[in-house]
């Protein structure tokens, strides 16, 4: 019976009016979520570099900017121009680009291992980086420091996905202990490697790298971890549909057309360069990667299209705030930015594993 | 064997030699079955018999050891996993998310094979249309907006039908669509079927309830261990005595008093009051050619 109906080349279901639809619901509030942390994101940098000692206002800070474009002299003393453009704006654009490269690189991580729980800092990518950056440094090859932390990054990428794959496969709870134990060897690595070197006061040195810190950070820096986040950040999130097609795990995904083992590692050693370059210059942030992506969940939903612009966003305002509250808040002393982040982040990964408790 | 020569000339599914190895122990051996486009077969045998497998492996899911998939001018094993996804779409069994998806979320999922691989922007108005006619189709756009973990399991059976139709394959696999659902559920998920068959959409689905398979299918591939047992048309292929050697059960065969479809009473075998398979009946590789006498049975009436 069947066999006689003439093939037909296209038999699919056929749409009716195709295009007479409207698109699907509620794409609107993404956009305006986006537009207000865009806005949150510019008034963020204005504000956060008024902070600190020093009298400036927004308004300072707009018309120095504008003067560097042809606008009107702004009426700053050489200092205030200094503390401005040297001190204060690189570090501040810096902590945006590290917030959200680390937020995208968390969201990326979760995405591919299918893991609620990645960032680069729990799979122990950000301390491989610091090792890297500190064997850089000690050989005296300053240039070569993002290259050695990327290395370091992938490094440890390999080392805590592999120890997870011996100790069975990649569930999420494997995945978190290796990498709390080559979190902890990278640390250790880290902090022996600086101690041995030690001229004076070597501690501040360690904890920078393991609790990160943006002080003292150039614009030859903030540039190139701007570059490297647009670099890695823009294919990424232009190709957030792969990232989507993973939430039915590995078999889904390859059955939807995506080159699963292919696509998974080209996203993370893209995160893995991008950890690199953004450690290199910030030492090991915690949390930023693993919090935002989910809070930026609860704004605008899973899909990745929108969740990665939008966790990215995020993560650069959360650590911009984080590291004006790291210099400000016990002034003139500096806290590690690591542990401002923490106070925030510690609390929600406790959350999220309680959650997950009845899950997995 | 009248209706298999026709997936040969390249206008069905021809399977030739298939065998699957996973972990070096062969799970599916030298299948070879060839199956006309807009038919329905469905895949029997029993639990472990390989119908899983050998519907992932068509799908290019899992890896074949061996044998050709052909598909039209086709060959499915070779071609690249994208320009599969837009001939064929697999739906699984427990297909399982811990994301927040929605509904309509998961089945524009369905339209990854056909979007460019880097472009910003939400789905595009056809991309749109599209979702939203195979929610129609498989009846799920009444609760579009849900959220997948919060649904039953037939309505999420449903939602894997329309992420699949969304994907607007000339092949539609499925393991086991009706596992785990109310009789209505079963019924209406293969009325779909049928109907999607007569759209012209080649079906390819496995299948426990040999009543079900009676009566939808078109054609029957009967596993066993791994190896093809018997494939042909249902009215052939499904009778007691392949019954009794595939499952180990006694079937008699009535007819449904109102729609003429058969209607498969098993029971255990008196001489087996266990159950327990007796040990010949599990060899494995022995091909029936069913008599026909049995096969006048139920299939004379038609």
């Amino acid at each position: 019976m069947t066999a006689t109906r003439p093939p037909r080349l296209r038999p699919a279901v056929t749409v009716r009016g195709a295009g007479d639809l409207p698109p699907a619901g509620g794409s609107l509030r993404p956009i305006a979520i986006g537009v207000l942390l865009v806005v949150a994101l510019a008034l963020s940098i204005g504000v956060a570099v008024t902070m600190g000692p020093a009298d400036l206002t927004v308004g300072d800070v707009v018309a120095s900017v504008l003067s560097r474009w042809g606008g009107a002299d702004p009426g700053l003393t050489p200092i205030e121009e200094g503390i401005i453009w040297s001190l204060r704006l690189p570090r501040v654009l810096a902590a945006a680009a590290v917030g959200a490269g680390l937020a995208l690189c968390g969201a990326v991580m979760q995405a591919t291992t299918r893991n609620p729980l990645a960032d680069p800092y729990l799979l122990g990518l950000s301390s491989g980086a610091s090792v890297g950056a500190v064997v850089a440094l000690l050989i005296g090859t300053q240039a070569l420091l993002p290259a050695a932390a990327f290395i370091g990054a992938m490094a440890a990428l390999l080392a805590t996905l592999g120890l997870a794959h011996l100790a069975g496969g990649l569930t999420p709870a494997r995945t978190i202990l290796a990498g709390v134990a080559v979190s902890s060897l990278g640390g250790a690595l880290t902090s022996l490697l600086i101690f041995w070197h030690a001229q004076g006061d070597s501690y501040r040195d360690i904890l920078s790298w393991l609790m990160g810190s943006l002080s003292g950070v150039q614009w030859n820096q903030t540039a190139l971890a701007a570059a490297a986040l647009v670099v890695v950040g823009v294919p990424i999130a232009a190709s957030a549909r792969l990232l989507d097609a993973f939430a039915f795990g590995d078999a889904a995904a390859a059955a939807l057309g995506v080159r699963v083992t292919a696509v998974r590692w080209l996203m993370l050693s893209g995160t893995a360069v991008l950890t690199g370059v953004l450690v290199s210059m910030s030492g090991a942030i915690g949390f930023i990667g693993l919090v935002i992506p989910h809070a930026a969940r609860l704004l605008v939903g899973p899909g990745y299209r929108t969740l990665l612009p939008v966790s990215a966003l995020t993560g650069a305002v959360l650590l911009i705030w984080a590291d004006t509250a790291a210099r400000t808040a016990f002034d003139p002393r500096e806290l590690p930015v690591g542990i401002v982040t923490a106070v925030i982040g510690a609390p929600v990964f406790a959350l999220l594993l309680a959650r997950r408790k009845g899950g997995s | 064997m009248g209706l298999t020569g026709e997936g040969l000339t390249g206008h069905g599914l021809a399977v030739e030699g298939l065998t699957i190895e996973l972990g070096g122990a062969p799970i599916v051996q030298g299948v070879s079955v060839s199956l006309p486009r807009g038919s329905v077969t469905g895949v029997i045998g029993p639990n472990g018999a390989g119908k899983s497998t050998f519907l992932r492996a068509l799908a290019g899911v899992v890896p074949a050891a061996s044998g050709t998939v052909r598909w039209g001018g086709h060959d499915l094993l070779r071609l690249s996993a994208r320009r599969r996804a837009r001939l064929l779409a697999l739906v699984e069994q427990n297909a399982h998310t811990a994301e927040p998806l929605t509904v309509r979320d998961v089945v524009e999922l369905g339209r990854v094979p056909h979007q460019p691989t880097f472009r910003f922007g939400g789905p595009t108005p056809d991309d749109a249309a599209r979702v939203e006619y195979a929610m129609e189709v498989a009846d799920c756009a009444r609760f579009a907006d849900r959220t997948y973990t919060t649904l039953s399991g037939g309505q999420r059976q449903r939602v894997g039908l329309a992420r699949a139709l969304a994907q607007e394959p000339e092949l539609l696999l499925l393991d086991e669509p009706t596992n785990h659902l109310d009789p209505h559920a079963q019924l209406s998920i293969l009325h779909l079927l049928r109907a999607l068959a007569d759209e012209g959409i080649t079906i390819v689905t496995a299948l426990h309830d040999l009543s079900h398979a009676g009566s939808v299918c078109d054609e029957v591939v009967v596993l066993r261990d791994g190896a093809l047992h018997a494939t042909g048309h249902p009215g052939s292929v499904l009778v007691p005595d392949t019954i009794r050697e595939v499952y180990g059960v006694d079937a008699e065969i009535l007819r449904h008093p109102r729609t003429l479809d058969p209607v498969f009473a098993l029971s255990l075998p008196e001489d087996e009051p266990d159950g327990s398979l007796r040990q010949e009946s599990r060899s494995p590789g022995r091909t029936l050619v069913p008599n026909a006498s049995t096969h006048a049975r139920w299939s004379s009436p038609t």
